[in-house]
């Protein structure tokens, strides 16, 4: 190759170098920028939002733990409630019997008040007639008289009594139809009260299922929420990567560009060659290579071998 | 107690996201910038259960920094180290692995994969 030529097109170079290294430079900046501060903030977001998720659910959890014990001490009242429901419905149901059997009764007195008028009506016309006999036996029936005139008040006297058994008996029958029907108005009311209390059941235990239902579903986005999490997190770093990669090209650029300069130096203190063999050319690029000195980083990424596993983790 | 993680890349980001996904999972984050900071911090932190360290770092590399450890804490016991890096070279591999390394993890890291390996190796 010409000396001149090569002269010309590493000048050409090294001006294009500059160019191209200045722009390496400027994305390098950008990548910087945008991996320090934009990653930072989004990786913080997204581990918050993780955070807030868990939170979130771990709050929820708390709080159907809480009505769950709230709906477990209600359910264990209303179970109380129905026992003495059912206590109270069987005293009703006895009451019930009771007032049926105490009208029956009731008109068994009013037929034996009917017995007792009619002997009372027998012993008033005896009293009558031992009077009547009485008084015909003059001074010698005076004791009878005396006898028929004792037979006369008490005959009086049972009838009173009689009298206020008949309206007693009478009243209660009259009492009894209001005293079922009574009775059998809280019998369905505390019937009533038992289906309530059945409903309030069921709707705890449907309340108890929605509870478990939004549990689970709160759960299942929060997991969701948490692997997009893991994946945006993943993805973020690929800026990071490219950050590295801009920082190597710019270590290279400026790599290069040392050399070339001092590759220039070299042609231009031999202005008497006028061809330069490949070995001369070999020779400049080594010794140019020679006074820049070796990188500190490894060198470029490569692609996998094999040695690391698909998932990227290698335990030794 | 929480248990105490080293971490040692010259990428703020990648710090900043290991410590938030270690720290969220309750582990504490020692944070160190380069391979020399790294070696001064893990010296330093006789309590450390573990080390995550990048490869390719100023100053001293993660290779480099984790031999040059193993010459000045000969006979000291030293938690695990994992290498956290975008390398996936054989040669590089080998060359951890003699120098006592644990574990390579490519970079970028997935946050579940992560905690599963720092959990195995901490035993927590």
């Amino acid at each position: 190759m010409s000396a001149p030529l090569l002269k010309f097109l590493t000048q050409v170079v090294c001006r294009e170098h500059d160019k191209v290294a200045d722009l390496v430079n400027r994305l390098l900046d950008d990548a910087t920028q945008l991996s320090e501060q934009e990653i930072c903030l989004a990786t913080a977001s997204l581990m918050q939002i993780n955070r807030d998720s868990r939170e979130h659910v771990s709050d929820l959890r708390r709080v159907v733990t809480g009505s769950q014990e709230k709906r477990v001490a209600a359910i264990e009242m209303i179970d109380h409630q129905t026992h003495y429901s059912r206590t109270m419905q069987a005293a009703l149901q006895e009451q019930v019997d009771l007032a049926r059997k105490s009208m029956g009764l009731s008109r068994e007195i009013s037929g034996f008040v009917e017995v007792i008028g009619r002997i009372s009506s027998a012993a008033r016309i005896l009293t009558v007639n031992g009077q009547i006999e009485s008084a015909r036996m003059g001074s010698l029936g005076a004791a009878f008289s005396v006898i028929a005139n004792e037979m006369r008040d008490l005959s009086a006297e049972v009838q009173r009594a009689n009298q206020a058994i008949a309206d007693l008996a009478g009243n209660l029958v009259k009492l009894m139809p209001a005293l079922d029907n009574n009775a059998g108005k809280l019998l369905q009311n505390t019937e009533a009260f038992s289906a309530q209390q059945a409903d309030i059941i069921k709707n705890f235990q449907v309340v108890a299922q929605q509870e478990s239902d939004s549990l689970l579903s709160t759960e299942e986005r929060a997991k969701h929420i948490s692997d997009q999490v893991g994946v945006m997190v993943t993805h973020l770093q690929f800026q990071d990567r490219v950050a590295q990669d801009l920082r190597e090209a710019s270590d290279r650029t400026v790599e290069q560009g040392k050399f070339l300069k001092v590759l220039l130096d070299m042609l231009c203190q031999r202005p008497d060659l006028e061809c330069l063999t490949e070995a001369q050319i070999e020779e400049c690029a080594q010794s140019a290579k020679a006074i820049l000195g070796g990188s500190g980083r490894l060198g470029a990424r490569q692609g996998r071998n094999g040695t690391i596993p698909e998932d990227g983790v290698l335990l030794f | 107690m929480s248990k105490k993680i080293i971490v040692i890349d010259d990428s703020r980001s990648t710090r900043q996201a290991l410590s938030l996904v270690l720290g969220d999972a309750h582990y504490q984050v020692v944070e160190a910038v380069d391979g020399e900071d790294g070696l001064s911090k893990i010296q330093g932190t006789a309590d450390a259960a573990l080390v995550i360290c990048d490869v390719n770092m100023p100053k001293l590399n993660g290779l480099d920094m984790v031999e040059a450890l193993r010459r000045v804490t000969v006979g000291k016991s030293l938690p695990p180290i994992v290498m956290l890096t975008t390398e996936v070279q054989a040669d590089l591999v080998a060359r951890a692995k003699a120098a006592g390394v644990k574990g390579w993890i490519v970079k970028p890291f997935k946050p579940d994969l992560l905690l599963l390996t720092v959990q195995k190796l901490t035993g927590v």
